[in-house]
């Protein structure tokens, strides 16, 4: 008998009688989304920027991060430094990214998430590997809860998404935060009114 | 292998240095205050226990309906799927996968946190074949380039102070000897491992959820190991204990919601992936992942009525973080790869004989329970496996001993009177004959101050004087 099959059968054997499933009914409490994400994300360790349209986004970055140096934008309008990610790159060629600037598709406001699937991202590590992160997130996709954001994710429909939720991080030496684990070392968010289009 | 020490000597031997003892105490109290302040902000936080607790009992009474529709949505996405009986099958799988790999070049493989791969042993199998694999979560390399097993689920080296890891890191990556700074450690095993995930060609992760409706793996850090080591890897490996498997997508809701706020007191991890179809490689190639089920006895505890509330189990520490015994004796002294109360009533099933020891070291407070976002009994289940093991003659022999003299002295009214007598004479006019090493009772405490007579001889006297 295979591994399968007696896994299968002795699972079958012991599983207890059919017990239902409960109704999930989160309770919705109004809050103002904008101001509720912009303080989670402060607590995640991110910072949050308001903008209203893109070329902000290249003013605050050429202002506070310096000269552009290996920076890479997949932002549909919004063309930074000199390379662009390519789908048929290895992810190994993105390790010398400095500066990433990618959409999320939503953000959640309990918690500060925001969500990137394949459809925003060239290739998945890219806002692993790169130095920097910054995420543009539209006011309009913000959602009050994760159970909202599952709502919005056809079930079925996905390849590969992400929660991102700040910068990487750390606690594992004797409890001292320190920000900047493996993945980027902060997480810069430009929060518009309405999804970005180019000028 | 060699016997490792019974947990009552392991804590003994833990707690010799006072300082660092309450440190580890006052440390993961901290964390449990964190969760606190988490779990008060949420109107609906016990609702969500609630929805997550008959979620998990739904999901055990169609455990194996359940796996099969997860199997067959992830073969769909183009996952391998494998089902391994033990923990000898499994690491056979994830070798074997690694042969072939190999087979194409030199193999480098980067591990992600996974407690089943602890529970398997899957670093000391490899080890034997040849392959080294380096695990990625900063935690888990210190206590990996230590030779230590994690002493916390969520925070494997919790046992370590920076001093410790500032040694290991001179000794291992070259670090400033002396340096202690976290920040300046941090910086060092990130670019250490940066070169770890560039080079290697297997990615292994554990699940934290495997949703059935779609096929999706979900893995959670902050770190951001477990995504760089798939996406830069050839082949993704990912392995996880049937229990982990939920029904739909639409209760990542409620799972995600309640585990980080109750592991470390944040509102969600930084990252959390999901893992649904292997991504495309430039040859137009999809990477090779692969999906094993392991049950490894989690079968059998599922067909023990008063346990089986044990695979409810999402991995969150929380019982760690407030057990006045794991906070007071640490994680090794458990000797299993899940400490703590719950990792007490997971290993017992794995080995009874060996792991005895284990439902004995706690109070039966039932903190544990009060934390558990999943609403598992587990001081109940503690108290279960205790029965259990007196019933097969596996209990300590200093308690069967015990509890023998006591059942008689109980079961006799007349022996109950003089042997109360006898000890309240013994504390009065000889205090030596009780307040000695000889009587574990002594250990750590005063002994009381004995009354003169019973409240039964007070009640006698004073009842007929009326």
């Amino acid at each position: 008998m295979s591994s399968r099959a007696q896994m299968l059968a002795a699972i079958g054997r012991s599983q207890p009688p059919l017990i239902p499933l409960p109704l999930v009914a989160p309770r919705v409490a109004p809050v103002d989304l904008a101001e509720t994400f912009t303080r989670q994300m402060g607590r995640n360790g991110g910072t949050v920027v308001r903008v209203q349209q893109l070329t902000e986004i290249r003013t605050y970055l050429t202002q506070n991060l310096g000269k552009p140096g290996n920076w890479v934008s997949t932002v549909h309008g919004l063309a930074l430094g000199n390379s662009s990610p390519d789908k048929q790159d290895r992810g190994h060629t993105l390790a010398g990214v400095d500066l990433a600037v990618c959409a999320g598709a939503f953000a959640v406001a309990e918690n500060g998430a925001i969500w990137l699937d394949d459809t925003q991202l060239p290739h998945r590590a890219l806002p692993f590997l790169c130095q920097h992160l910054a995420l543009v997130v539209a006011e309009s996709t913000l959602v009050a809860t994760l159970h909202d954001a599952y709502r919005l994710l056809e079930p079925g429909s996905l390849d590969y998404g992400v929660f991102i939720a700040g910068p990487s991080k750390t606690a594992d030496i004797e409890q001292s935060l320190v920000i900047g684990a493996h993945g980027s070392r902060n997480l810069l968010v430009f929060l518009c009114p309405t999804p970005l289009h180019p000028l | 292998m060699t016997k490792p020490l019974d947990h009552a000597t392991a804590a003994n031997q833990f707690v010799a240095d006072n300082a660092r003892t309450n440190w580890h105490d006052q440390t993961l109290w901290m964390v449990r205050e964190k969760r606190d302040r988490m779990a008060h902000s949420l109107p609906d936080w016990e609702d969500l226990r609630e929805w997550a607790s008959q979620i998990k009992n739904h999901t055990l009474s169609q455990l194996s309906q359940y796996l099969l529709q997860l199997e067959q949505n992830a073969q769909a996405n183009g996952v391998q799927v494998h089902w391994a009986a033990n923990a000898q099958e499994h690491n056979e799988i994830v070798g074997r996968i690694i042969r072939e790999t190999a087979a194409q070049g030199a193999v480098q493989v980067v591990k992600s946190k996974s407690m089943l791969t602890e529970e398997c042993h899957l670093n000391d199998y490899l080890a034997q074949q040849g392959v080294r694999v380096v695990d990625t979560d900063l935690g888990e390399r210190i206590v990996q380039l230590r030779q230590e097993p994690p002493s916390h689920i969520v925070l494997p080296a919790i046992h370590l102070k920076k001093a410790d890891v500032s040694e290991t890191f001179a000794r291992h990556l070259g670090t400033e000897p002396g340096n202690t700074d976290p920040q300046y450690l941090t910086e060092a095993a990130r670019q250490h491992l940066r070169e770890k995930f560039l080079g290697a060609t297997v990615a292994i992760t554990g699940v934290n959820f495997a949703v059935a409706e779609t096929g999706a793996l979900v893995v959670c850090t902050n770190e951001g190991n477990a995504d760089l080591g798939v996406h830069l890897a050839d082949v993704h490996i990912a392995c996880m204990g049937i229990e982990k498997v939920i029904p739909r997508q639409d209760h990542l809701g409620v799972f995600l919601r309640l585990l980080a706020r109750s592991a470390t007191g944040q509102a969600i991890t930084t990252y959390s992936s999901h893992f649904v179809r292997p991504r495309q490689r430039p040859d137009g190639q999809r990477q090779p992942m692969h999906l094993i089920l392991v049950d490894n006895g989690r079968s059998t505890q599922l067909g023990r009525p008063a346990l089986h509330n044990s695979l409810k189990c999402i991995r969150c520490g929380a019982c760690f973080n407030t057990c006045p015994v794991y906070r007071r004796s640490g994680g090794h002294s458990y000797h299993n790869a899940v400490a703590g109360p719950i990792g007490s009533i997971l290993a017992p099933n794995l080995d009874m004989k060996k792991n005895a020891d284990l439902p004995f070291a706690s109070t039966l407070c039932g903190s544990c329970t009060n934390v558990c976002p999943v609403k598992i009994d587990i001081h109940n289940q503690l108290w279960e496996w205790r029965q259990v093991l007196m019933r097969e003659g596996l209990a300590p022999v200093s308690k069967t001993i015990g509890m023998r003299l006591m059942s008689i002295v109980f079961g006799h009214s007349g022996l109950y009177a003089l042997s109360g007598k006898l000890a309240r004479k013994a504390l009065r006019l000889a205090p030596w004959l009780v307040q000695n090493r000889l009587n574990p009772w002594f250990t750590g405490r005063e002994m009381p101050q004995a009354p003169s007579e019973s409240f039964q001889e007070w009640y006698g006297r004073n009842r007929t004087k009326s």
